[in-house]
């Protein structure tokens, strides 16, 4: 598929301080890419760059082909950009904040009114579009800012941390509607630190850290590569109590033989179930499939020791663990 | 039907930040508060005039009443609006909402150009609500028509150079802190601005027929009419280059104002200059004033950051970047200095050949000072590592900060070494002092000090040449 968004060797230096060092990807139509690292990690600054709000010290940036660090002019209307703050303009209505961006969007007449209402239709708001958008709750004034952005029809959504500070029902609904706009074949570019909530909502992501690309690609090529490469695995196992023994002295003693073994470590007693952590040494390389191996070799010290275990499982790898494994080491 | 598809397609013409800006202006509390106040003053005043008319009939009132009407009117359409539309324009900048307007494609121009427009509307609207009683005042004889139309379109202007500041200033503010000393910098301006408006106008009230017919009064009306239209220009210009993004060049307006501004401002004061038949004093007193401007106009007006956007690399004059900012400033300043001083020749010339020694020291001193504390600021700021010092609001600080210094340090040397605080040796580098006693004093010992004030000036203009070109370049590359 060719990419709708390339960013070619992008680096952004404040005085002396390099925010943006050296980053390429691409993101092609249809798709959602999560963009993903802590606080000051250099995610607004790129954004800010492809959303042609800020320049970049060296480096190229292509949208539908056309460089918006040479013409920005003529890639604004192929993107649309939602900042962290929503901006709304508290004394008007749904209808009139839609209304004046379209005729900010050069919409006339009737073609703009048709937009304005195919917009609030999609994005469900149709029934508040006569309420001031100070009465609006967050996730409604989030619907009135994607709304927005959708005004003009952009190939590329730029969306910086939509789901900060959202309840779990507007997030769903705000991941339906992404969802529902990637099959429209509009490239997604999001951010955010809920980085459960990117696992579901995106199909490739790239993990950015002090300015530095670390890992990019398919959430499943991340994870299957972090994983492998993952020096931590977290395991939780559950316990019989029917087993003639007190649970509290089973727990006990299982917690004393996991203790002995050799890379495990923060074992942890819950009622009748135990969770730890398989660890490598710090420097050590995690070798293919060294979490079953270390896994098994545990387990059959606790069967061995006619310790009661009915269920023991590895927690699946998410972009959580992607990204504390890919950071690892770099965390200031 | 008819009506009101032609009412659409009137709002369609209009841009969509004068419709917004309109819509929200008429349904803020501000405007219904002032509006009925101002209704409410001038309905008063109009009852107290139809009583003392009718208690003393054939007694002209009208003055008085026209600089009442006047004051309750400039009182909003000089401070309250001005403020309104800074206020505006501070809410976009604090909620970030000019960022995604200019995503729209609309560019800062449009916005800054909308804001100021919709003020405008909003002051016509106050004004049409006083006009019956600005008329009303006629009849109250004591006045003509050639006054009232002389004060209402002299505070019209004066009204758009105001909202134009209020504009302009609110752009220059990025931080919190700027815009909290934003707020009290167009306080103290729009406050003298009003006193001073309102004050003209109560002389134009009081003066009556005889200053609007007087030649001399007509010249400066017409002069101050252009220019304060031409300063409107200029600080819309500035307010767009203030909220132009990085990627954006916006040098080429401010620039482009500020020239065709000044020229402007020379030749009006060269044709008055020769049609007043004007003496040497007259041009240093013109070539303060232009300077002045060129001054103050260009650290606030035309200064800018390092560097380019790399899409602006192209051009020459209009490029933008702080190196060819700052000599865009000393080269107007430069050519000031050049007419007054050949306006002195000649007339030094044409008449007993003798050089007047203080006029030209006193053309020169003011064209040195400000280019000297020009290039203080801009070294200030840029000798160091630090990256906010050499933003432009930085060099504005420094600017005036080197100014206060050199005023105060000239002012205690030579309190110290000369025994006398406007002693003429050390105010030599002192801006205030030193210029009056270049203008107002001899002595042999003002010949040295002006070579010494030309020396540092030629020096430091080159220090700031050097470092602006240098970071220029690296910003840019």
């Amino acid at each position: 598929m060719s990419a709708l968004l390339e960013v070619k060797g992008l680096t952004r230096y404040y005085g002396a301080l390099k925010a943006v060092d050296d980053i390429t990807f691409s993101l092609p139509a249809g798709t959602i890419l999560g963009f993903i690292g802590p606080n000051g990690a250099g995610k607004s600054t790129t954004m800010r760059i492809i959303a042609t709000l800020d320049v970049p010290t060296s480096g190229e940036v292509l949208l539908d082909g056309k460089s918006l660090v040479a013409r920005p002019d003529q890639a604004r209307p192929l993107l649309g950009y939602m900042p962290d703050r929503y901006g709304t303009y508290d004394d008007m209505t749904v209808f009139e904040f839609l209304d004046f961006f379209a005729r900010a969007y050069r919409l006339r007449g009737n073609e703009r009114k048709a937009r304005v209402d195919s917009v609030m239709d999609f994005t469900g708001l149709m029934p508040l579009k006569d309420k001031l958008t100070s009465e609006l709750s967050k996730g409604m004034k989030q619907r009135v800012a994607l709304g927005r952005t959708l005004l003009h029809d952009p190939k590329l959504l730029i969306l910086d941390e939509p789901a900060d500070g959202l309840d779990p029902r507007a997030r769903i609904e705000l991941r339906e509607l992404l969802r529902a706009l990637a099959s429209q074949g509009k490239a997604v570019l999001i951010s955010s630190h809920i980085l459960t909530e990117l696992s579901e909502i995106c199909d490739t992501c790239a993990i950015i850290e002090q300015g530095h690309l670390l890992a990019t690609g398919t959430v499943q090529e991340v994870l299957s590569r972090t994983s492998n490469a993952a020096a931590f695995s977290e395991v939780e196992l559950t316990l019989w109590a029917g087993a003639g023994m007190p649970l509290e002295e089973i727990a006990r003693k299982t917690e004393r033989l996991l203790l002995e073994q050799p890379l495990v470590t923060n074992v942890s007693v819950l009622n009748n179930a135990l969770r730890f952590r398989l660890e490598l040494a710090v420097g050590a390389t995690p070798a293919s499939g060294w979490v079953e191996e270390a896994s098994v070799r545990v387990l059959k010290v606790l069967v061995n020791a006619e310790i009661p275990v009915t269920s023991f499982r590895t927690r699946e790898h998410d972009l959580e663990d992607a990204f504390m494994s890919v950071t690892k080491g770099r965390v200031q | 039907m008819t009506v009101l598809s032609a009412s659409e397609r009137f709002v369609e013409s209009v841009g969509p930040i004068v419709v917004k800006e309109v819509r929200q202006g008429l349904r803020a509390k501000v405007f219904a508060i002032f509006f009925g106040s101002l209704l409410v003053v001038c309905l008063s005043m109009a009852l107290v005039a139809v009583a003392q008319a009718t208690e003393a009939a054939g007694t002209a009132f009208g003055k008085d009443f026209f600089g009442g009407y006047l004051t309750a009117l400039g009182a909003v359409t000089f401070f309250v609006i001005p403020f309104v539309a800074f206020r505006s324009m501070v809410r976009e900048l604090e909620d970030e909402t000019w960022v995604l307007l200019t995503l729209t494609g609309l560019g800062a121009n449009s916005i800054v150009r909308g804001k100021w427009v919709s003020a405008m509307s909003q002051a016509l609207l106050f004004g049409s609500a006083c006009a019956p009683f600005v008329l009303f005042s006629y009849f109250l004889n004591g006045i003509d028509i050639v006054q009232v139309v002389t004060a209402l379109v002299l505070a019209t202007g004066w009204s758009a150079l105001l909202t134009s500041i209020g504009v302009a200033v609110a752009t220059q503010a990025q931080s919190k802190l700027g815009r909290t000393i934003a707020h009290f910098v167009v306080l103290g301006l729009l406050g003298l601005g009003t006193m001073a408006g309102i004050a003209f106008a109560w002389v134009i009230a009081e003066e009556g027929h005889r200053l609007v017919t007087n030649d001399a009064f007509r010249n400066f009306a017409i002069g101050a009419g252009v220019f304060s239209w031409g300063l409107t220009w200029l600080m819309l210009e500035s307010a767009a280059a203030g909220l132009a993004l990085p990627s954006e060049a916006a040098s080429r307006g401010p620039r482009i104002a500020y020239v065709i501004v000044g020229l402007l401002g020379l030749a009006f004061g060269l044709a008055v200059f020769l049609l007043e038949k004007g003496r040497p004093k007259d041009a240093v007193a013109g070539q303060v004033i232009t300077s002045f401007f060129f001054t103050i106009a260009g650290a606030f007006c035309v200064s800018e950051a390092d560097g380019w956007p790399r899409q602006a690399a192209t051009g020459s004059w209009l490029k933008p970047g702080a190196a060819r900012s700052f000599w865009l400033a000393v080269v107007m300043l430069f050519l000031s200095a050049l007419m007054w001083g050949l306006l002195i020749g000649d007339y030094t010339v044409s008449n007993d050949g003798n050089a007047d020694g203080r006029a030209f020291r006193g053309t020169m001193a003011a064209f040195a000072f400000p280019t000297l504390y020009l290039s203080l600021g801009v070294l200030m700021g840029r000798l160091t590592p630090l990256r906010h010092l050499s933003e432009p609001v930085a060099t504005r600080v420094g600017f005036i900060l080197s100014v206060v210094v050199g005023v105060v340090a000239s002012m205690a040397l030579s309190l110290v070494f000369e025994g006398s605080a406007r002693g003429r040796e050390m105010n030599a580098l002192n801006p205030l002092v030193g210029l009056f006693n270049f203008i107002d004093r001899s002595g042999s010992e003002l010949n040295s000090a002006i070579v010494l004030l030309g020396a540092v000036t030629l020096m430091a203009v080159f220090l700031a040449a050097v470092v602006l070109h240098a970071r220029d370049e690296v910003r840019s590359s």
